[in-house]
């Protein structure tokens, strides 16, 4: 236990969240992370829906080889160009954290993950008509923040060959809103700056199941229904809309010695969340998928490692000037087990690629998952 | 090896910290927006608000009598006559030799009247007398300043310096020898007062500036020597005034004041003045609307004045001229009063105008932060929507303007030009 704590306190002395915005993956109301562990990251995702460390399918709580705490951080570094310009930016995430318990046949588990982030900030210069005169001026603009998703789960096992679970979401967070416009001082205009915080909430209910038809073949699928949402602006009720619906299946063939090829196909209707918006905001259903291989690696300090490849497709929620933002993006990884196995290093590098409305955005995700079995 | 270092999870989690924590912040997007920056413009409006203010009134005398920092002792002509009254309505009449009793003073020898010239921002002769009379009279009304005028005269002279203006860059302390007779005449004189009028003579027009009392260190200082003993000190005194009895503490301001012979009267009817003799100010109320004081950020509001041309004195020499925030509250309905309560120069309002006496035309000042300080908290005003306009040289320069006020025609009255921004609306993507 001293040495995962050791690597938290690390952690801790990072340097804070980076970012920017002027992205095309912060668009709306933020950048949705996947909500996956580290393992399904270098996998493209694919064993999304069988991943204990992924907060989608409540069933796999009841995976044996789940953790009883998972962590996660996950960095992004960003290029996005835009007629032949470009801007680096750095965003920090701590995406998931899992806490699980379990008695014989059920397991129940409390997560918060992050549903959708929106923390970017920019400052840029250009020139404003005031009183009928050009003058130069600064905007600013940032937001912190992000819409977490908390589960309570609880998963059974049926049978050798089916596990089911359920999950209640709860939809909340913040976002902490800045927006000024300076102008210099010599031209005795003055500025103006607002400070603002938009509040959510919402509900939502997600059922799943694992099935294990063959030896060689792992099914899990599993539904979010989306109940009520609501954003508030400084106490003020703002807007109302649903909890996207989503929809999810993975299979896994584990028929090949020490491999297992996986692939994913989710669907997620992000449109629900239109009414949150002004007319301004493109929202779009977006499919998400992807598949993966894992291979067992060496064994250290007696448990086994992996490596890990994926491959992924999906499409951002939120768009730009009413086109739609697509992700591609290739990941792999490795899982190192320590403390004789008591716990898991999950280390995966995600490349994607994003491009609309004439700008492009490659993205960079350095995730490290470390999950615990006391 | 290489499986023992993989066992240690703090140097596996090294290297990782090291990529993470090599970034270094980039929030400069300025190449991606405003493409990528949706929701991210500001509406800025504009509007002119005429009449922009509700009240205008031209009031004097700034500074108060007694109060000037600086007194200008002016000859120009039949145009401008000022002169500088200084009190020494106490004056040391017994001493003491050394060891021996006190005794009254019956010798006045090496009488000097010590005064700081300056001439900042004023034209002065090249040479020039300061010409000490004597007009202390504590029978005259003290109110009235005027009618120590005939006092002026030849025979009431105690003594008279001749000053090379190139003898001093910005100022420099002088010594008038005073008519020694005639300082130990008041002196064994219980009662008698010295009260010195300065007045400038010379060949040419100009003026110069006198410190005041209000400075301490470089006020006006008299010096008289009461034995021939020279281990006997010299007597100095600082300048001092017991009248008028009545009302209390008005006479301790009257130490040095300004006395003006005569001077012109820039006012015009349907104007508002500013500077000048004696010194004017502008008080100027205004009633803004709600919408724009309570429910919109302001960005730029400019008050703009239409000048209407002095004819006289200096009409090409320019003066600033500053507006301060008026702090007195509506409880304070003696705008007099209300245009001495003000926030310091430059509080809400860094924005000044320099303007010549002669000049017309459109005056701006920038009050966009004064304008937002008007706003109203729970549908009162904290402190009234006014301001006052005051020359920057108030009573010590002759230069005043004047502005076409509330009763002139549209587009001559004062108004106000105001970009604003209506409520952000930021957020909501």
């Amino acid at each position: 236990m001293r040495r995962p704590l050791r690597f938290l306190a690390l952690l801790a002395i990072l340097p804070g969240a980076v970012r920017a915005q002027g992205a095309l993956s912060v668009q709306g109301y933020g950048y949705p992370t996947g909500q996956l562990g580290s393992a399904s990251v270098a996998l493209g995702g694919a064993t999304g829906e069988l991943d204990p460390s992924s907060a989608l399918n409540p069933a796999a709580l009841s995976i044996p080889s789940r953790f009883s705490v998972y962590m996660q951080i996950q960095p992004e570094y960003r290029r996005t160009a835009v007629g032949g310009q470009a801007d680096r930016s750095t965003t920090i995430r701590f995406p998931s954290f899992i806490v699980t318990g379990g008695n014989r046949r059920l397991t129940a588990g409390l997560s918060a993950t992050t549903f959708l982030d929106r923390t970017w900030s920019n400052v840029y210069s250009d020139s404003q008509l005031v009183g009928g005169t050009l003058l130069p001026s600064v905007l600013a603009a940032s937001s912190n923040g992000a819409i977490t998703d908390a589960r309570a789960a609880v998963a059974y096992w049926l049978n050798a060959r089916v596990q089911v679970g359920l999950g209640l979401h709860a939809l909340t967070g913040e976002n902490r809103l800045s927006f000024g416009r300076s102008f210099p001082a010599n031209t005795g205009v003055g500025g103006v700056e607002q400070l603002t915080t938009i509040n959510y909430s919402g509900r939502a209910v997600s059922l799943g199941v694992i099935l294990l038809p063959t030896k060689v073949l792992a099914v899990g699928a599993s539904a979010r229904l989306g109940g009520g949402m609501e954003a508030r602006q400084d106490a003020l009720a703002l807007a109302d809309a649903t909890v996207p619906d989503r929809v999810g299946v993975t299979f896994a063939y584990t028929g090949i010695p020490n491999t297992t090829i996986a692939a994913r196909f989710d669907r997620t209707g992000w449109s629900s969340m239109r009414d949150l918006g002004t007319a301004q905001m493109s929202v779009f259903d977006a499919t998400d998928v992807g598949i993966g291989l894992e291979v067992v690696g060496p064994r250290i300090a007696g448990a086994p490692s992996y490596a890990r490849l994926g491959l992924r497709d999906r499409g951002l929620p939120f768009g730009v000037n009413g086109e739609k933002v697509g992700e591609r993006s290739i990941s792999g990884g490795v899982a190192i087990p320590v403390a004789r196995g008591r716990g898991q290093f999950d280390i995966s590098l995600q490349r994607a690629s994003r491009s609309a409305a004439g700008a492009k955005e490659k993205a960079l995700f350095l995730s490290v998952g470390l999950g615990i079995r006391p | 090896m290489i499986r023992r270092l993989l066992r240690a999870p703090v140097l596996l989690a090294f290297p990782v910290a090291l990529v993470v924590g090599a970034c270094t912040e980039r929030l400069d997007t300025a190449s991606s927006c405003p493409v990528l920056c949706a929701g991210q413009t500001l509406d800025i409006l504009d509007t002119i608000l005429d009449p922009a203010v509700v009240l205008d009134t031209t009031l004097q005398t700034y500074p108060l009598l007694g109060f000037e920092l600086s007194l200008l002792v002016a000859t120009r002509g039949d145009t401008l006559d000022t002169r500088a009254i200084i009190r020494f309505d106490s004056l040391s009449r017994v001493f003491s030799p050394p060891s021996d009793t006190a005794r009254p003073v019956s010798f006045v020898d090496s009488a000097t009247l010590s005064v700081r010239l300056a001439k900042t921002s004023i034209k002065v002769p090249r040479t020039f007398y300061i010409d000490a009379f004597d007009v202390g009279d504590t029978t005259l009304a003290d109110s009235l300043p005027t009618t120590l005028l005939p006092f002026f005269t030849a025979g009431r002279l105690l003594g008279s310096l001749r000053v090379d203006s190139a003898s001093y860059i910005d100022s420099g302390t002088v010594k008038i020898a005073l008519d020694s007779a005639r300082v130990r005449q008041i002196v064994s004189t219980p009662g008698a007062v010295l009260r010195i009028g300065l007045q400038l003579r010379s060949t040419e027009t100009g003026a110069f500036l006198i410190t005041s009392s209000e400075d301490v260190t470089n006020g006006p200082l008299l010096r008289y020597r009461v034995s021939t003993d020279t281990l006997v000190a010299a007597v100095t005194a600082r300048p001092l005034s017991l009248f008028p009895r009545l009302p209390l503490n008005v006479n301790g301001d009257l130490v040095d004041y300004l006395l003006i012979a005569d001077a012109p009267d820039i006012r015009r009817a349907g104007r508002f003045s500013v500077g000048g003799f004696p010194g004017r100010r502008t008080y100027l109320r205004f009633n803004l609307p709600r919408w724009l004081t309570d429910s919109t950020a302001v960005l730029r509001a400019q008050l703009e004045f239409v000048q209407d041309p002095v004819r006289g004195l200096d009409v090409r020499d320019s003066l600033t001229i500053r507006a301060q925030v008026v702090l007195a509250g509506s409880a304070t309905t003696d705008l007099n009063r209300a245009s001495r309560l003000l926030a310091p120069a430059g509080f809400f309002v860094g924005d000044f105008v320099r303007v010549a006496p002669g000049d017309s035309g459109i005056v701006k000042l920038e009050i966009n932060s004064l304008v937002r300080l008007w706003r109203s908290n729970s549908g009162v005003q904290n402190i009234p929507s006014a301001l006052i306009l005051r020359s920057e040289l108030e009573g010590s320069s002759a230069l005043g303007a004047n502005f076409f006020g509330l009763s002139a025609a549209s587009g001559l009255r004062p108004r106000l030009r105001v970009s604003y921004v209506p409520n952000i609306r930021f957020g909501q993507p």
